[in-house]
């Protein structure tokens, strides 16, 4: 008396020695494939990343370069020599000068005691003489 | 080789890890259930050859697919069975067996184990099991081979639960009567 996969089984033992060889080729099959499989991933990841690492790379560098463009202030002070650098009393003397000028120009006689009214709220009717006196 | 209800330890985490051993300890322990599933499905020793070389092949490849490491055999037998349905299809030699999920048993009725049959009754059984259209065939073989439940027999061949009972309540029936009439 035998149960139905003692059955089974027992009708194709004689598949056995096939089914080692089956057996024996996939796992050789998988020995080609693991490591394979493993050094792809990585190269995968590499050459999928490529386009991207370069396209940021080419982004940097414009804003690189465009940030030296519009900002040369702090280089082009740098690039001045301290010793061609006047000394501070010319360089406020020069600036006094400019100052004087400009007032010439505009036609202002700029004295050291220049006083300004302080601006004071007044009635309308005020305002209205100052006006026609103007 | 363990029976069919005794519980294994299976070397699928040590597989998962690429170590050539646990995968032949793996193939050894399945590839005669395998072929004998193949074999009494497509009848040809070549086709359930090539089969079972490519379920190993597929096993192998996608190893990480697989959820539940206790669940090795059924995804296996899954594989398989796929492989047996391609094939099918490839040479137009589908049977269309529509069965329905009428009155069929909650559970199994006899465990694989419980029924024996006797020597002379062993090549009638063979040729009912070949007589069986070819899903109620399925079912019964994943039953009687790898004694594996109504849920994985339902995961291996894509059908509802309720499918597979029904088909193996009509299997059952006609093996019994088979049974009864040379007692």
């Amino acid at each position: 008396m035998k149960t139905p996969r003692e059955l089974l089984l027992e009708r194709h033992r004689m598949a056995q020695s096939k089914l080692d060889a089956i057996r024996r080729e996939a796992l050789a099959s998988m020995e080609k494939v693991v490591p394979e499989r493993s050094s792809i991933s990585l190269r995968d990841v590499l050459r999928s990343l490529r386009w991207h690492l370069v396209g940021m790379s080419a982004i940097w560098l414009f804003v690189l370069v465009l940030h030296l463009n519009t900002n040369p202030g702090p280089q082009m002070m740098a690039t001045i020599p301290p010793a061609k650098m006047p000394p501070p009393q010319v360089i406020m003397v020069s600036v006094r000068e400019n100052r004087r000028r400009l007032a010439e120009m505009m036609d202002a006689r700029p004295s050291a005691n220049e006083h300004h009214e302080p601006f004071l709220l007044k009635p309308r009717s005020e305002w209205r003489g100052e006006t026609l006196r103007a | 080789m363990l029976g069919v209800a005794e519980i294994e330890k299976l070397p699928v985490l040590q597989a998962r890890a690429g170590d050539g051993a646990a995968w032949d300890a793996l193939f050894r322990r399945y590839q005669l259930p395998l072929y004998v599933y193949i074999f009494e499905l497509v009848r040809d020793e070549q086709t359930s050859l090539d089969i079972v070389q490519e379920t190993f092949i597929n096993a192998v490849r996608h190893l990480g697919s697989l959820r539940e490491d206790g669940k090795f055999g059924s995804w296996l037998f899954g594989i398989a069975h796929q492989k047996c349905i391609q094939r099918w299809r490839k040479q137009a030699r589908e049977e269309m067996v529509r069965d329905e999920f009428v009155g069929a048993p909650a559970q199994f009725e006899i465990a694989p184990d419980d029924l024996l049959i006797r020597e002379e009754q062993e090549a009638e059984f063979m040729n009912l099991v070949q007589q069986l259209p070819p899903p109620q065939r399925s079912v019964l073989l994943l039953h009687f081979v790898e004694d594996f439940s109504l849920e994985e027999i339902a995961g291996i061949t894509d059908v509802s639960i309720g499918t597979v009972k029904s088909r193996l309540h009509y299997a059952k029936k006609s093996l019994r009567k088979l049974l009864e009439g040379n007692s």
